[in-house]
């Protein structure tokens, strides 16, 4: 019998700006998760970042293909402390009004036979010149159950209403 | 202490044989039983009398008595009045005292006159809980003895505890509240009487009054517990607009990662054609390849020697799969971690074919099988 999943778990809006957002308490009850954020970055030429369960060791890496304004390229970032989501080298703009977009589906995140797996796709558009847009796959190589994702950039700060919302897919 | 000529005969061993008054101690005589009365409040089946005591006019002097129920002789001593626990709810009883000095125990009084034991409610037992809809839930159950007093209201807690209203008196209890998504609950009865409170009944079956509803639903998963050279979906139901495959692989190839292609109901025809784009870490490619037998090229999983514990992600949606007017059009989009590289995909491919997708197989495509954990899982989403 076919189950309604593609469940809200939490779902964070900032009214200032904030070094970070944190979803803590991730329940492991579902099979993958899907992070959406919204956000802006005070500081131009920035990515976003997260980390899981706060671990800060190097044991992060992507690999990403992107289009950036005329320009296309494909980029690696090996055993780095935190995760880029949001562009590699490019982040979003400070416009008051100017927000980009992430998808990060986390595969198997309270499994605890494998390394976590991510795949993630953003756009990131602003009127400071740079037009954006990417694919990503990343791993985090810790069998750890995923219970919490900070989300964070990569200096500066997250701007005010920025969004984030989790979602947990079961698989039945 | 009491003093009485004890007896007007010979004392046995008095060096003249004179009679002798001597000073001796004497247990109470019967009491009387003045008065009995019966507290409420008590537990179910731990009812209490509590019974007053006059010493009679004669005998030894009473310093505490001992009362006694019938039925049940429930015993109790202390000074008056005496407090006889443990009576069973809704029962008759009388009682009897006897008073107690330092020599013995007196004789009986005669019985009081009868109380009945006034307590709080036996506990309910509950039944099975239906969800009526989702602020309802019906919760029917066995209602325990009264305890002496009629039983007035009850009502119902859950777990996780919210505010609940109970209406009813008789089995079944309607309640209601605010239930939280996708929850479950359970629930305990208690009953009510001018006594007290019951204590709780058991805890029900649990029931989710509030189910979480979508229109992405999980048609089926398989995760490998050992090595398989194919995964199927078969029976793919119509119902719905589209399907999405999740899954993470693992393959056996001598290398850090292996092909992966999907094949539609069996289907090894030359009508497959497929565009993708990838990026390897360095470079960005742009690939194409056309009446293909297999819906080719979907992505690389991770394989033999990368890291143990390594796994690619991918995601397939699949439009307008039941409808038997068009070509089927997939798209995936996925890749791979491997040790010191790796790989991002975007795949586009069409199956021209009108027929409707009633299954689906992976498979490595460059031989071997899919590793234990590998797992891919199949949902639909409603039109």
């Amino acid at each position: 019998m076919a189950t309604a999943t593609y469940v809200p778990i939490s779902s964070t809006s900032i009214g200032s700006a904030a070094a970070s957002i944190t979803l803590s308490s991730i329940p492991s009850t579902y099979t993958d998760l899907v992070l959406i954020s919204n956000v802006g970055l005070s500081i131009n030429n920035n990515s976003l970042y997260l980390q899981f369960n706060g671990d800060t060791s190097s044991l992060y890496s992507i690999t990403s293909f992107e289009a950036y304004n005329s320009s296309y390229d494909s980029y690696r970032l090996s055993t780095q402390t935190k995760m880029a989501v949001g562009g590699v080298n490019i982040g979003f703009s400070t416009g008051a009004n100017q927000f980009g977009m992430t998808t990060s589906n986390i595969f198997d995140y309270a499994n605890t036979s494998v390394f976590k797996t991510v795949i993630g796709r953003w756009n990131s558009l602003n009127d400071a010149g740079s037009k954006e847009t990417g694919a990503l796959t990343g791993i985090w190589r810790s069998t750890a159950a995923i219970t919490s994702i900070s989300l964070f950039s990569q200096s500066g700060n997250l701007s005010a209403n920025s969004d984030i919302a989790l979602y947990g897919i079961k698989a039945e | 202490m009491s003093i009485r000529r004890a007896q007007d005969e010979r004392i046995e061993g008095t060096p003249d044989g004179l009679n002798a008054i001597t000073e001796i101690s004497d247990v109470p005589d019967a009491p009387s039983v003045s008065a009995v009365n019966a507290p409420s409040g008590r537990a179910y089946n731990n009812g209490s009398a509590t019974v007053t005591v006059t010493a009679a006019a004669t005998g030894g002097t009473p310093t505490s008595y001992a009362v006694t129920s019938s039925p049940g002789s429930y015993t109790a001593t202390s000074s008056s009045p005496v407090t006889v626990t443990g009576l069973q709810s809704q029962t008759a009883y009388t009682f009897t005292a006897q008073g107690i000095n330092t020599t013995g125990t007196g004789s009986a009084s005669s019985a009081s006159g009868s109380i009945t034991a006034s307590t709080i409610p036996q506990a309910p037992t509950i039944g099975t809980p239906t969800v009526t809809n989702t602020t309802t839930v019906s919760v029917p159950f066995t209602a325990g003895a009264t305890g002496g007093s009629a039983i007035t209201s009850y009502t119902t807690t859950s777990s996780p505890s919210i505010a609940l209203t109970t209406t009813g008196t008789s089995t079944p209890l309607t309640v209601t509240g605010t239930f939280a998504s996708d929850t479950s609950y359970t629930f305990t009865i208690t009953a009510t009487n001018a006594n007290g409170t019951s204590s709780a009944s058991s805890a029900s079956s649990s029931v989710n009054p509030n189910p979480f509803t979508s229109d992405y639903e999980s048609i089926a998963t398989v995760t490998l517990a050992t090595s398989s050279s194919t995964v199927t979906f078969s029976s793919i139901p119509s119902t719905y607009k589209y399907l999405q495959v999740r899954w993470i692989a693992r393959g056996t190839f001598g290398e850090a990662s292996v092909g992966q292609k999907a094949n539609f109901n069996s289907d090894a025809s030359s009508i497959y054609t497929t565009k993708l784009i990838r990026g390897d870490g360095s470079t960005f490619y742009v690939d194409e390849a056309s009446a293909g037998t297999a819906m080719a090229n979907i992505g690389r999983a991770s394989a033999s020697t990368a890291t143990s514990g390594m796994f690619a992600g991918f995601i397939m949606d699949i439009s307008d799969y039941a409808n038997t007017t068009k070509y089927k059009v997939a798209r995936c989009y996925g890749g791979s971690d491997r040790n010191g590289s790796g790989e991002i995909r975007i795949n586009s491919s069409m199956w021209m074919s009108t027929a409707a997708i009633s299954s689906i197989t992976f498979a490595p495509t460059d031989g071997g099988s899919y590793e234990q954990y590998t797992r891919f899982a199949l949902y639909g989403m409603k039109g």
